[in-house]
């Protein structure tokens, strides 16, 4: 440890906003007889109404399978041409739009636990930053591995690109992800923070090109770019491609509304304003950074997307590491919908976040129960029936439509075009598998089953953060 | 041999296997999770913590100005029941500059002295001395002798006079 460092004792607020308590008895009755009433409803109508066309039986249910699938590729169609279209939108309108210099004190908030292995490479990054008026603030949240001992390294007064950079270390018992950002955010005297993961490393121009939309002062928060940094490895490369294509472009579209639905946890920047009037993070559900996003916007607070305020992050290598994320991504949501679900029922209480919460709650819940549906039908009619062509059909119109949105994204973000040919199993191998742990998480969180965040293994295969730029070969 | 076939006999092989490997995947996970769920236990309103700072330079202590504004420690007391449609705060980016913080850490060790953390406490107490005297002039009445607490009676009269 530096010897001009110095160690206090201090005392955290960890009081949260809480959600009033709910009864989830009352709620589960509530859906079985709601969702029983419906169900007997259409079970009648279909019995009074089938003898009066021509329909049997067996052709209800082929007809019904066509129709939902007609329905299934009109959404899908409107859903892939919207984004693509308000994203290159977004993208004509940032890049002739010109914002002048703003430069005022930011604190970056690097929460860790057990991120020994990697905090170093993301300290690094972060001193390699281009901005003139920063400090850096670990929390190290009740590691058990040797990470307070990494950080109590990294604290001092740190050569940065633009002259010293401060680096403070709070050690604090294990609360989660949230509280160890309130932390940062209470100890942090800037009026602008940056919230990270530990294990992410952001680019020299991040804060730079971040900051300067809170020159508007409408906007409360700017959603940042995250990337892929441990490639080359299928699963990884289809990370890599997934957040290019199903993550960062919808980003932007939603950038384009200003109504970025959620903020990524490897890098967000914050207005200190914003998040008083959210009432900070809240532990309470497994997504906090959409948590936030969502009490953010019903404040009426705007949320833009940078593209070039980038952030790498170290994916899952293994199928299990993934679907665990996953499972906890979903879970996260659908817990951060419900906080919300006011507005989801009532649009004027605000309109903007009634909107955003149907397109997560169609994103999170309808979109992979469709897909589920879809991919199960063909294998039936190709099993059953014989028609085997339908699936394959199928796939060369979603093929086609992945490769040109790969297209299109690594064009815009001047990608890896080597990430192109992945769209060919993407939506038929890849987005399947998230789908159908979307699916289950869905079940469970209905059914109220219990979980643990899960934290991820990393492995600091990602390297440095000039390794993370030639590996993710940008620019 | 025909290419559609074989192509959609690899599609579907394909599809079934991921149907299967999210399935097998899933399940392995909850076996593994089983054993990590615990009760969740009670959340003190405060936590002690160890803060490791840096002794400060000689630029940062000439950063100090008196004018900083300093916040009562504020934590969110809104419920979600009594939710209602506000606006935002808005304010120039020098304004912004100029507001301090809301939630601050309370040092209950050796605290940091004024320089070190920029935090003023000895401004706070005087801020707050200075607003107690306002608050208390802004009550007093003055006469030849000063300022003087009107008493009783006198608040009456007056109330009597205003609302005749």
């Amino acid at each position: 440890m530096n010897n001009n460092n110095q160690k206090y004792q201090i005392a955290l607020d960890n009081r949260e906003l809480k959600p009033p308590k709910r009864n989830l008895g009352t709620e589960k009755l509530r859906v079985i007889f709601l969702s029983g009433i419906f169900s007997i409803f259409l079970i009648i109508t279909i019995i009074l109404t089938l003898p009066l066309t021509v329909l049997t039986w067996s052709g209800l249910f082929v007809y019904a399978s066509i129709v939902s699938l007609v329905i299934f590729l009109f959404i899908l169609l409107i859903r892939y041409f919207a984004t693509l279209f308000m994203a290159y939108f977004y993208v004509t309108r940032y890049t002739v739009q010109e914002k002048e210099g703003f430069y005022p004190f930011i604190s970056i908030i690097v929460p860790v636990y057990n991120e020994g292995i990697v905090l170093q490479n993301s300290i690094e990054s972060l001193l390699d930053i281009n901005y003139p008026n920063y400090e850096i603030i670990i929390v190290n949240d009740g590691s058990t591995d040797d990470t307070a001992s990494i950080a109590e390294e990294l604290v001092g007064h740190q050569k940065g690109r633009n002259g010293l950079v401060k680096i403070s270390l709070i050690n604090k018992p294990n609360g989660g992800k949230a509280k160890a950002l309130n932390a940062g955010i209470q100890y942090s005297e800037s009026q602008f923070v940056l919230c990270m993961d530990g294990d992410s490393q952001l680019t020299p121009n991040s804060l730079r090109m971040g900051i300067r939309h809170f020159i508007d002062p409408v906007v409360g928060a700017v959603a940042g770019n995250v990337k892929v940094q441990n490639r080359k490895h299928l699963l990884t490369d289809l990370q890599a491609l997934e957040y290019l294509e199903g993550l960062n472009m919808p980003r932007s579209s939603q950038g384009f509304l200003q109504m970025v639905n959620i903020i990524p946890g490897p890098i967000g920047l914050f207005r200190k304003t914003a998040l008083r009037d959210a009432g900070f993070y809240s532990s309470d559900t497994f997504a906090e950074d959409a948590d936030i996003t969502l009490k953010i916007l019903a404040q009426n607070w705007k949320i833009v997307y940078e593209p070039n305020a980038i952030a790498y992050t170290e994916a899952p290598i293994s199928i299990y590491q993934l679907l665990k994320q996953r499972y906890r991504w979903t879970r996260g949501i659908l817990q951060a919908i419900r906080k919300h679900k006011r507005h989801l029922i009532n649009p004027t209480v605000n309109f903007n976040n009634s909107i955003i919460l149907w397109q997560m709650f169609y994103e999170a819940l309808i979109w992979p129960a469709m897909n589920i549906f879809v991919n199960l039908y063909f294998i039936i009619v190709a099993l059953f029936y014989g028609l085997s062509s339908f699936i394959f059909l199928w796939w060369i119109g979603i093929a086609v439509l992945d490769l040109m949105a790969a297209v299109y994204c690594i064009a815009a973000e001047k990608e890896e075009f080597r990430l192109v040919p992945y769209a060919i199993i993407y939506r038929v191998v890849f987005i399947l598998l998230i789908d159908v742990t979307k699916a289950m998480a869905t079940v469970e969180e209905f059914l109220g089953i219990r979980m643990v965040w899960g934290k991820l293994e990393r492995t600091g295969l990602g390297g440095s953060p000039k390794t993370a730029n030639n590996t993710a070969g940008v620019r | 041999m025909e290419l559609i076939p074989i192509l959609s006999l690899i599609i579907l092989v394909a599809t079934i296997s991921t149907f299967i490997l999210a399935v097998g995947a899933y399940i392995l996970y909850k076996v593994r999770e089983r054993k990590g769920i615990v009760a969740q236990a009670a959340q003190p309103s405060a936590i002690p913590a160890e803060l490791v700072a840096p002794a400060p330079l000689m630029q940062e202590q000439r950063i100090i100005t008196p004018e900083r504004r300093t916040f009562e420690p504020q934590t969110p007391q809104q419920e979600y029941g009594h939710e209602y449609q506000r606006q935002p705060s808005y304010y120039t980016p020098q304004e912004e500059q100029s507001r301090g913080p809301e939630l601050k850490p309370t040092f209950v060790g050796s605290a940091p002295t004024y320089d070190q953390r920029r935090t003023s406490d000895n401004l706070r107490t005087s801020e707050e001395e200075r607003s107690a005297k306002g608050s208390k002039k802004k009550y007093m009445r003055y006469t030849n002798e000063g300022y003087e607490e009107p008493t009783q009676q006198e608040r009456k009269k007056e109330d009597n006079l205003r609302w005749r």
